[in-house]
């Protein structure tokens, strides 16, 4: 494609601007992946894969990983990274539901408690961060074993089920004709996008992950800054948990575990940065489809859930090898 | 001493430890308005710290700094912005993946919609005073919308000045290394810089290892050894050989 572009460009004098603009995009790889993985996947599986039912399964699956990958992208543009999420939708998971269950927690207050409960979780992440200084990987490690370690001690073997029609509508309504978890992913992608695009908090943390020292010897607070973007991520987890919780309608001491990697896949596959300073909302939602598109594709051609582990997992390894390579020719 | 005009800075018998380590031991210097003055002496001789204790990055444990005949306090980068004064640092100067204008305008954006940290910043404005900024000071830059990445170590070095000066050093403007690590077209780029700033008048104190340079655009030199300032010098006065004698003790200081 790219011998394509430059062909045009100096054969026929044609240019077409648009086209030159995407080859530059950080999110170009994985949409020329989307397109391939599309492609195979259509063949492969008959004709179960293109459809319009099916795309909708695709991203009704994808909605709860996309919300927390909006989050994590803000992290990993300061150069930190949130592997707690799934710890965090777990912990948010069991007291919403055990509040609801017992009665103590009326339904109309699920969402916004959620919310403000994963904050609370992501601050604690930021605090240990930027106030203890403890490397963001190890920190949200910590909190990773600690937070599904309270979730397990909390609700031990309970499956709170039978969720007020609020949360169930919330994880499972449709509006037209699109799920709603879906519209919720594509709002908080569209605020994402706008922050760090458009607003001066997104050049800060751009700014951050790109070299801190300058962004310290500024006016910015690198640290207030910095911590506040754990703080969106664990909201966004408080809201994946609820919207989880209402497609499952229950919740149990092991909802979220094992999707923390498929956010950072997810974003990194997208074309951020891995260690901060450069990143893109728009490839992070490519990202989060590439990743439900393949999973949901190696199902229907019959390879079992390890076998999407492992490629889960060889994916990762490829995207940060292929990112580092590109940053080497193009440094940015 | 204050020939030149007015006296601007002094520094007083600034004292500066990390743990064991006496990083400075009672430095003391004066820089009057409109001086250039070059700031010299080996590797681990104080200069970083001194400049880290004026731009308000580590300020000093004990000491006095005078701002026109006025004690001041500077214990962060924004004490010292509002005070006028300026720091360019040798490499930590730009975000590598924001563009000129980002750069030159980074931590106080133009808003044109005011939402506390999500407000949006005006970039039509920032742009056009970078162009502004840019055309003053005879930089030029061929395409300033791209990050600043592309940008070669001159141009970096000159968007990192362009930054310090639109902030407004309206008193002082500090630049450490600015021509470490750039080729020569690069260096009599940046060196060219400096003279158009000190043709406007604009005081500046500038920490180089390069004598050649340092002899180029320095009205004085004042050489640091062992956390002091052991000599203030005229530079048409001395000879480089007087001056690395100065620099590794070979020659006692005599403050000027």
């Amino acid at each position: 494609m790219s011998e394509q572009t430059s062909k045009m460009k100096q054969g026929t004098g044609l240019r077409i601007p648009g086209l030159e603009a995407l080859r530059d995009a950080p999110f170009f790889n994985v949409l020329i992946a989307i397109v391939v993985i599309y492609v195979m996947l259509t063949i492969l599986t008959g004709e179960t894969f293109n459809t319009v039912n099916n795309q909708i399964t695709i991203m009704r699956a994808a909605s709860v990983f996309l919300i927390l990958a909006v989050g994590q992208t803000l992290v990993m543009s300061t150069g930190g990274i949130d592997i707690s999420t799934g710890s965090m939708i777990g912990a948010v998971g069991a007291i919403i539901g055990i509040g609801l269950e017992s009665g103590w927690m009326p339904a109309g207050l699920a969402l916004p408690a959620a919310i403000l409960l994963g904050a609370a979780l992501g601050a604690f992440n930021g605090f240990n961060v930027t106030v203890l200084g403890v490397p963001p990987l190890l920190a949200t490690l910590g909190t990773f074993v600690a937070y599904r370690g309270f979730t397990q001690y909390f609700m031990g073997v309970n499956l709170v089920t039978g969720l007020p029609d609020i949360i169930t509508t919330i994880g499972r309504a449709y509006f037209l004709g699109v799920p709603v978890p879906v519209w919720t992913a594509l709002v908080v992608t569209f605020l994402g996008w706008f922050v760090l695009r458009r607003t001066i908090y997104g050049r800060y943390i751009i700014a951050i992950g790109s070299n801190p020292a300058a962004a310290r010897a500024t006016r910015i607070n690198v640290r207030a800054i910095t911590a506040s973007t754990y703080i969106i991520q664990g909201a966004c987890a408080g809201l994946a948990a609820l919207v989880l919780m209402g497609r499952l309608d229950s919740a149990s001491a092991a909802m979220g575990e094992g999707l923390e990697l498929h956010i950072i896949a997810a974003v990194v596959l997208g074309g951020t940065y891995l260690f901060g300073g450069s990143s893109t909302m728009v490839g992070t939602l490519l990202g989060v489809y590439l990743i439900g598109m393949l999973e949901n594709g190696l199902i229907q051609t019959g390879a079992g859930f390890f076998v999407q582990k492992m490629i889960l997992g060889l994916l990762i390894i490829g995207a940060v090898a292929l990112q580092l390579h590109q940053k080497k020719k193009r440094p940015t | 001493m204050t020939e030149n005009g007015q006296l601007l800075l002094e520094l007083r018998n600034l004292e500066k430890s990390f743990g064991g380590l006496r990083a400075l031991q009672g430095a003391s210097l004066e820089i009057a308005q409109g001086q250039t003055v070059a700031l010299v002496g080996d590797n681990g001789a104080g200069k970083s710290t001194l400049v880290k204790a004026i731009a308000g990055i580590q300020p000093a444990d004990s000491g006095q700094i005078r701002l026109r005949g006025q004690d001041v306090t500077i214990s962060s980068p924004k004490d010292a912005g509002e005070m006028g004064i300026e720091v360019v640092y040798q490499d930590l100067a730009l975000a590598n993946s924001l563009d000129v204008a980002g750069n030159i305008f980074l931590g106080e954006e133009p808003l044109k919609v005011k939402l506390g940290w999500f407000s949006v910043p005006d970039t039509k404005q920032m742009d056009a005073e970078t162009a502004e900024t840019l055309e003053r000071l005879r930089i030029r830059i061929p395409d300033p919308g791209r990050p600043v990445a592309n940008l070669s170590g001159g141009q970096r070095q000159a968007v990192a000045i362009g930054r310090s000066i639109r902030k407004g050093a309206r008193e002082l403007l500090v630049l450490d290394e600015p021509t470490a690590a750039l080729g020569v077209e690069e260096v009599r780029k940046v060196l060219g810089l400096i003279g158009t700033l000190k043709d406007e008048g604009q005081t500046m104190m500038i920490v180089s290892h390069d004598l050649e340079h340092v002899f180029m655009v320095s009205d004085l030199i004042a050489v640091m050894r062992q956390g002091r300032v052991v000599a203030t010098v005229k530079t048409s006065d001395v000879t480089k050989t007087d001056v690395v004698g100065l620099i590794v003790g070979d020659i006692e200081g005599a403050v000027a």
